[in-house]
């Protein structure tokens, strides 16, 4: 629905009333609501209070999108959602809750997950992203989605006691565009590591606060009235009630939308349920006491995880796997006696131990110290160093 | 030869090694030399565009590589090069 | 976990007080046995933050040198890094966490009002999350 082709009944007048009659905001303001379409990212401690005064505010159009489903423990925080909802999906529950507040505007759910493959495609419908997650996959996901797609992100979140509010990726009405989450923090934990489950807790009411600030956003970038928060980060400290804003600029080292940007899509941080894993030793072996096994002519296996034109320069009649072809070959290696694995300095055998050790319960692997350089130091010079 | 210096936390990755030996022509040919041999110090040091990190200071001698050619500062025999974390935090 | 003496206590207690209302920083040193960590001294550094050192700390690459070199010398394992935090608990902010390096434990102690509130202690995980760390004789905390 465009602005020109929206019309308000009697019903809609009569409940919009307090809005229309704010000389700074008005029948234009509502008019601008009702035409917006708003995507929700999550509905959770965040989402809940966006939602319910973003549907309140007569947004016409709200996308939710959410994969979990409600539970008790959600109930203390999540507004949206009461004892019957639990068990259901959330993006049901809130629909079902949103449309009874306001039944003059469309809810859209979205019961899935946000990822590369599909964000792009959801959030190209919507003119402004409200993101309500509280994960660093999501955050960078959305963040660079919105700045591919020109959209504006409203930004919240939550550490500890600690509420962030911000707006990224804004055009303001000078056509300046306002940093976005990278101009912050370029580069989140790198791929492959995500937060535990095991996470802190929260104070019930902040997310409580900090998204109904989420929604007063909303309402500023679509109607234009006020100064919303591009270029500024609003820190509240719930603790101690104390407040701060500080400003932020574009980076021109952005990998994504700065002088040289690097990142053309859209990345999945991979997630999975950190359970702490306890790091075991691996067993190591000097030059020294491989060169005593094999003077007393025990039966060892040597392997190689080098390059070909590493073991061209120097090598110790190993058997060459390449790093990253061990997993590959781990059939090759045998388990009934010593095996020694090197590489240059030590560093890539590691991890190769690590990696059979994990994979494949192998027992029975030993890192050389200080890889072919220590030995040649050590047992033979005549090699080349290189 | 140049001598790299690890930091304590950085030294698991590295067998518990604190002064390794590269053979490079400058920063940039030392650490991708380092984190080739010990892959695991690479998401420690690099960033997912493969420059060092925001947190990681890279001193040759005594000098910043920000204040000299950054990764391109070249490398002798005998250069000391030394990791240094940026140890920063606060409550905000 | 981690076992503090009585005497690098004290002193990170001092500084944490002698500082307020800015932060304190600083390093401990010790032994590590399995996974317990016993620190048996510290080496306090100046807070080099430009700005508001009330909420933000930071070490000088000189001084974090030293505490190495320090450590080679005395034959300690450099365990870690203490900071205060005035008026606020004895947890990690985003801040603390983006910094945070892998090994090292992060003591943080709260000083309210000029007194010492909670001494925690946390780890960075390898999910890059802080997770929190015991202290054996934490007396002080024992209060709460």
């Amino acid at each position: 629905m465009s602005y020109e082709d929206i019309h308000f009944s009697k019903e809609e007048l009569a409940r919009y009333d307090r809005h229309i009659i704010i000389p700074d905001f008005g029948f234009e303001a509502q008019k601008k609501l009702k035409a917006a379409k708003v995507l929700v990212i999550g509905s959770g401690g965040l989402g809940s209070p966006s939602l319910l005064y973003l549907a309140a505010a007569g947004v016409g159009t709200i996308g939710i999108i959410d994969f979990d489903v409600v539970d008790d423990s959600n109930l203390q925080r999540q507004v949206l959602f009461g004892v019957d909802e639990i068990g259901k999906p959330k993006v049901e529950a809130a629909k079902k809750r949103l449309e009874s507040l306001n039944p003059f505007i469309t809810i859209k759910v979205y019961n899935q997950q946000l990822t590369s493959q599909n964000a792009l495609d959801i959030i190209k419908d919507y003119d402004v992203v409200a993101d309500g997650t509280d994960n660093f996959p999501t955050r960078y996901l959305v963040n660079d989605a919105c700045v591919l797609l020109g959209k504006p992100n409203v930004y919240g979140s939550i550490f500890q006691f600690e509420g962030q509010v911000s707006v990224f990726n804004y055009t303001n009405k000078e056509g300046e565009l306002g940093p976005n989450y990278r101009d912050l923090y370029p580069t989140p934990p790198p791929p492959g590591l995500v937060p535990s489950c095991a996470e802190g807790g929260v104070l019930g009411v902040l997310p409580g606060i900090i998204g109904s600030l989420q929604a007063l956003e909303v309402i500023k970038v679509i109607t234009g009235v006020g100064e919303t928060m591009s270029g500024r980060f609003f820190i509240f400290d719930a603790l101690n009630f104390e407040t701060r804003t500080f400003k932020i600029k574009r980076s021109p080292s952005n990998p994504l939308n700065g002088d040289n940007p690097t990142i053309k899509h859209l990345i999945d941080y991979e997630r999975f349920c950190g359970v702490k894993a306890v790091e075991k030793p691996i067993k190591e072996i000097s030059s020294r006491e491989l060169y005593d096994l094999q003077v007393r002519g025990e039966d060892i296996q040597i392997i190689d995880v080098r390059e070909p034109h590493e073991y061209q320069i120097a090598n110790m009649g190993g058997e060459l796997i390449p790093l990253a072809t061990v997993s590959a070959s781990a059939d090759k290696i045998d388990r009934n006696k010593k095996v020694i694995v090197h590489c240059k300095m030590g560093g890539r055998s590691a991890k190769a131990i690590h990696e059979l050790e994990e994979k494949f319960g192998f027992t029975n692997l030993y890192n050389l110290k200080g890889g072919i350089l220590g030995w040649i130091d050590e047992v033979q010079p005549e090699l080349t160093k290189y | 030869m140049a001598t790299i210096i690890i930091p304590t936390p950085l030294r698991k990755f590295t067998n518990n090694t604190a002064r390794i030996s590269i053979r490079a022509n400058n920063v940039k040919g030392v650490v991708n030399e380092l984190t080739f041999n010990f892959p695991d110090l690479k998401k420690h040091l690099l960033d997912e565009q493969g420059n060092i990190r925001s947190f990681v200071n890279v001193f040759v001698g005594d000098e910043d590589i920000r204040n000299l050619q950054k990764e391109q500062t070249p490398i002798k025999e005998e250069t000391v090069i030394s990791i240094v974390p940026a140890i920063a935090g606060g409550m905000a | 976990m981690l076992v503090i003496e009585q005497k690098p206590l004290d002193e990170m207690y001092q500084d944490a007080l002698r500082s307020f209302p800015d932060e304190c920083c600083g390093f401990f040193f010790g032994n590590e046995i399995g996974k317990e960590r016993i620190i048996t001294n510290i080496l306090t550094v100046d807070n080099s933050k430009e700005g508001d050192k009330k909420r933000r700390f930071e070490i000088a690459p000189k001084d974090y040198l030293d505490a190495e070199r320090f450590a080679d010398e005395n034959e300690l394992q450099l365990l870690g890094v203490y900071h205060s935090h005035p008026n606020h608990p004895a947890v990690p902010s985003e801040h603390d966490r983006i910094a945070a390096q892998p090994y090292f434990s992060y003591i943080i102690i709260s000083v309210k009002e000029k007194q010492i509130a909670e001494i925690r202690s946390w780890q960075l995980n390898e999910s890059f999350q802080f997770e929190e760390e015991t202290i054996e004789n934490q007396s002080i905390n024992q209060n709460k």
